[in-house]
């Protein structure tokens, strides 16, 4: 399995070749970042923040920080987990965002942010990812982000903890936390987990 | 019809939400990397914009706020009058003279000296307007002239708006009312309902309430302080009312009372003490009126000397005991006695004059200082009771911080 699912992880001489271009500031380095990154970017918000989000203002929001601070990256083998982090934190402001707005829309009586529809073709797979993207709204955000980078982007946990800024076993915690929320909402839906179940195959010992 | 299958392990619902998530992200993933670049570089530009707006505005903001932080105190410091109290006990808003004269000094370039034992209250009103009340005591004034100079002083009923001048201002309530004496300059006296003027080198005395005015003394003068002989000739007036013919003796007792009360009045009293010690010094004691002897045991108490303060008042009490116990001499006795560090004897005339005069003038400061010395001598039961005693009766009194304290360390 790729240690990275939303984009293939970069060599270590394309690590270190962007690494010095932006030391050098060299005139298309921020292009080169983007072509780079780009995909796992919009990957992690999108994971992180569901389909109701606007991912691709938020892609644009991550790039402009990365730019603006790129400088201060020291060493090459950083610049992949500093975007990963200014990633999660993106996410979680939205997050926390979208929570007040959705106390204040509760408060003064208007109607709930619409919900877009997944974008799977398939309907079963559709209707499952919108009830997966409601059973993660109820993660508080830090959570959530340690629950995307784990589960659904495979990375461990050390890499976690360095990109929520927390320790390691507070990044353990709040994964195991997340998975067992996530389990036991999906266990009490038995069409969802028949689906899971379906798509992905049969269980290996536990 | 569907079969139940067995709930799902973590890894089965991990695999397939990874599986439907990254299908949804690849599919949601810009078609045109292209478009979402110059987007990017878009947003780039433009939130560069809006942050070096929003540093521009909180630039603003903060030198706005700076300049209130800043501006505001000059503002006030050059649109208020502000004072500085020298050698000024102050409880709340009231400034008191303990034992040795005190001063103020205006921003203006005003100043009032404060006498022993003077009380007051200075409220500031303007860039060069300030109001005082004088509750008892005296002051020497000396207010800076400019066009917009008010000055106005409360003694009792009566009021004094000064421009710029200088003169003393003294008021007793329970004595001689107010004594105002011109040094240089012009006020106005309001308080019989009419306006008086008094210039430089007049003198002027009025009665505690505000009665038609007994003016005296207006003769014109030379504006310095009033010497011996301006200030007997002042009083001689003064005491032209009192016409009746008088015994040559009497004639020169009264003179002589005269002449003191009125250095006592002007603060001369290193000229009283110079004119006792000329007229035999100690010895006069045995002869003296009550008056004399009051301003004798006031003068000497005033110039250092003690121990004949303390005689004069003695001679007072021994002499005349009625007069003695209207003047309150014990309370006196037991101050000079204090000031030497007699703790025991203050302590028994304190309790004398608090025997005598339970609610003489000065009661409240009598059992202030009973309480304060109980509480140093670390008699702790009687503090205590001299505590709630004093706080029963003057709540607010100038002792009443001191006499919490002793309570709270009971």
């Amino acid at each position: 399995m790729a240690r990275y699912t939303s984009s293939k992880p970069a060599s270590h001489e394309v690590e270190e070749d962007l690494h010095q271009a932006i030391a050098n500031n060299e005139g298309d380095w921020q292009r080169r970042a983007f072509d780079e990154y780009h995909r796992l970017v919009h990957g992690l918000l999108s994971k992180t923040l569901g389909p109701r989000s606007e991912v691709a203002d938020l892609t644009g929001d991550v790039f402009v920080i990365f730019f603006a601070n790129a400088q201060r990256i020291r060493v090459a083998s950083a610049v992949r987990s500093y975007l990963v982090s200014i990633t999660m934190n993106v996410a979680r402001r939205e997050l926390r965002a979208r929570r007040r707005r959705s106390l204040l829309h509760t408060l003064i009586g208007w109607p709930r942010d619409a919900e877009r529809e997944a974008s799977p073709d398939d309907p079963k797979a559709k209707a499952a990812l919108l009830q997966l993207g409601r059973i993660v709204d109820e993660l508080s955000p830090d959570e959530r982000a340690a629950f995307v980078l784990h589960s659904l982007e495979n990375m461990p946990v050390a890499e976690i903890a360095s990109a929520l800024g927390v320790s390691e076993s507070t990044a353990k915690r709040r994964v195991r936390r997340a998975n067992e929320h996530i389990l036991k909402r999906v266990r009490r839906n038995a069409l969802l987990a028949d689906y899971l179940v379906a798509r992905s195959g049969p269980a290996n010992a536990d | 019809m569907q079969t139940k299958r067995p709930p799902p392990t973590e890894q089965q619902v991990t695999e397939a939400f990874r599986a439907l998530a990254n299908e949804h992200a690849l599919e949601r993933e810009p078609f045109d990397k292209r478009r979402a670049w110059h987007a990017l570089q878009y947003a780039q530009r433009t939130t560069g914009a809006a942050r070096s707006a929003r540093m521009r505005w909180a630039l603003a903001l903060g030198v706005f706020a700076l300049g209130i932080a800043v501006g505001a105190p000059a503002w006030q410091a050059w649109a208020m009058l502000r004072y500085e109290a020298h050698g000024l006990s102050t409880e709340g808003s009231i400034l008191s003279a303990r034992d040795t004269p005190a001063d103020l000094s205006f921003s203006d370039g005003s100043r009032m000296t404060v006498s022993p034992h003077s009380t007051l209250s200075v409220d500031l009103l303007g860039k060069r307007a300030a109001l005082t009340r004088l509750f008892d005591g005296r002051l020497h004034v000396a207010v800076h002239h400019e066009p917009d100079t008010n000055y106005r002083f409360l003694a009792g009923p009566y009021e004094v708006q000064v421009v710029g001048t200088e003169f003393d201002l003294e008021w007793h309530a329970q004595g001689n009312g107010l004594t105002l004496i011109m040094q240089s300059g012009e006020v106005r006296v309001f308080g019989d309902g009419g306006r008086r003027q008094v210039r430089a080198g007049q003198t002027l005395h009025l009665p505690t309430n505000a009665e038609p005015l007994r003016e005296a003394a207006l003769n014109a003068a030379s504006p310095t302080p009033p010497s011996l002989a301006s200030a007997a000739a002042d009083i001689r007036a003064v005491r032209k009312e009192a016409s009746a013919p008088l015994k040559p003796s009497a004639m020169i007792a009264r003179a002589t009372e005269a002449d003191w009360g009125a250095l006592l009045n002007a603060g001369q009293f290193a000229t009283i003490m110079r004119d006792a010690d000329a007229r035999g010094g100690e010895r006069l004691l045995e002869s003296a009126s009550a008056n004399d002897l009051r301003v004798l045991a006031l003068a000497a108490r005033y110039t250092g000397r003690r121990a004949f303060s303390l005689r004069a008042w003695q001679a007072l009490r021994a002499r005349y005991v009625a007069d003695a116990q209207n003047q309150g001499a014990a309370f006196f006795l037991a101050r000079g006695h204090e000031e030497q560090g007699e703790v025991a004897e203050a302590m028994r005339w304190l309790a004398r004059y608090l025997a005598e005069s339970p609610s003489g003038a000065y009661a409240s400061e009598a059992l202030g200082r009973r309480l304060v010395l109980l509480s140093k001598a670390g008699q702790k039961t009687d503090a205590v009771s001299a505590a709630h005693a004093y706080l029963e009766r003057y709540p607010r009194g100038a002792y009443a911080k001191s006499a919490q304290l002793v309570l709270q360390s009971e």
